[in-house]
């Protein structure tokens, strides 16, 4: 069974490594997309994944409420973001500073940190994979299939993939999503 | 299919946002809805996860930006499994910054005396002086740390690079040609851990 934050923070604090892992591996969309969407490059995005991750482990023994982490988190990745595009942009303004080379005056990104909404939209998108992962193999392949999939798939060929007759697709499509729904109320989605 | 059960199935309003609803089904749902807050509210739920299940933002990360990351717990669980005390981990605390030394400036100049930017850390009953200056194409980071037990390990670790080195009898180490970037550093002493969670090279 999928072990909650609250249980994983407990672990780690009795030192268990694995679940230190499981934890990084169950945030890292999350906390790598956030900065990403805000316009820093992948290097930028990944150095405020490691100050992200440097700093739970910093408050590990200190968070006053484990159940709450994805508040945690996603508050802790804006605020290093935005300290990161506001130590940029003050690089940009020293002007003088950067030099001629072409790559250290790309431009800096110009955007705000994330709004709300798109806050929302990325908490959502990380809230619905994780439910995911707990459904059973055939809901997880067909829901994988209709929705995640490069090109948009027919029933048709979602039957033949996975050797059902086409008819069933559909009724079993609205049970996965309500099998889906069920887990998302558990978390308050 | 049968509409007029109390409320609309759920299959009809997966159907329905998905626009796999045929005429008459359709219409008859939007009028169903019109007047119905209980599947209204359904709907904008099935709504919800439908646009979280086609947006597709959440980009993986780097597999080794991840890596780094599920390393940093590795030097606070040197415990073996059996042991009762778990191996003590501090983090050392910023007393002194000096100010970054400048990164641009007269390099490659063997007369130019370049100011080191200087720290001091303190971890319990550990004191942690460290010097970060340019050198070079990159920066040399070195540190001493002074009080208690002096041999041991030092790690530089940061998102693409890591550098290690060894305290000498003198509890100094030093990391050259370092690249500018965000780093943590953990030291291993005997009995405990010091980790600098942020220590920020020629950025």
């Amino acid at each position: 069974m999928v072990q909650s934050d609250s249980s994983l923070i407990d672990a780690c604090r009795q030192g268990d490594a694995a679940a230190w892992e499981a934890l990084v591996l169950r945030y890292q969309r999350l906390i790598y997309s956030i900065p990403s969407r805000a316009g820093l490059d992948e290097q930028q995005s990944a150095e405020v994944f490691q100050s992200v991750f440097a700093r739970l482990i910093e408050h590990l023994h200190k968070l006053e409420q484990p159940d709450r982490l994805q508040a945690w988190l996603v508050t802790t990745t804006k605020r290093e973001t935005w300290r990161l595009l506001r130590q940029l942009r003050q690089h940009t303004a020293a002007g003088s500073e950067i030099s001629t080379d072409d790559e250290a005056a790309q431009e800096v990104p110009d955007h705000q940190p994330l709004p709300h909404e798109a806050l929302q939209r990325l908490e959502d998108q990380h809230l619905v994979r994780l439910a995911l992962e707990q459904l059973d193999a055939r809901c997880r392949r067909l829901l994988a299939l209709l929705y995640y999939h490069e090109t948009a798939l027919s029933y048709t060929d979602i039957a033949t993939e996975l050797g059902v007759p086409s008819g069933s697709i559909g009724p079993t499509r609205a049970r996965c999503l309500q099998k889906l729904r069920a887990h998302l109320d558990q978390v308050g989605f | 299919m049968k509409q007029f059960a109390k409320h609309l199935a759920f299959a009809t309003l997966a159907d329905y946002v998905d626009g796999q609803l045929a005429e008459p089904a359709r219409a008859e749902a939007e009028r169903h809805l019109d007047t119905c807050a209980t599947c209204r509210a359904t709907l904008a739920s099935v709504q919800r996860m439908t646009a979280a299940l086609l947006a597709g933002e959440l980009a993986a990360a780097p597999p080794v930006t991840v890596a780094q990351a599920v390393k940093l717990f590795r030097p606070l669980t040197r415990a073996a499994p059996e042991s009762k005390s778990p191996r003590l981990s501090l983090l050392a605390l910023l007393r002194f910054d000096s100010g970054a030394a400048p990164a641009f400036g007269l390099r490659g100049d063997p007369g130019a005396h370049l100011p080191a930017q200087q720290m001091v850390f303190s971890a319990g009953e550990y004191d942690l002086d460290m010097r970060i200056e340019p050198l070079g194409d990159g920066w040399r980071v070195v540190g001493q740390l002074l009080g208690g037990e002096a041999a041991g390990a030092a790690d530089l670790i940061g998102a693409e690079h890591r550098y290690a080195s060894k305290l000498n009898e003198l509890g100094e180490f030093g990391f050259a040609a370092v690249l500018p970037g965000v780093y943590q550093l953990f030291i291993a002493l005997p009995t405990v851990d010091l980790v600098i969670p942020e220590l920020r090279v020629g950025a």
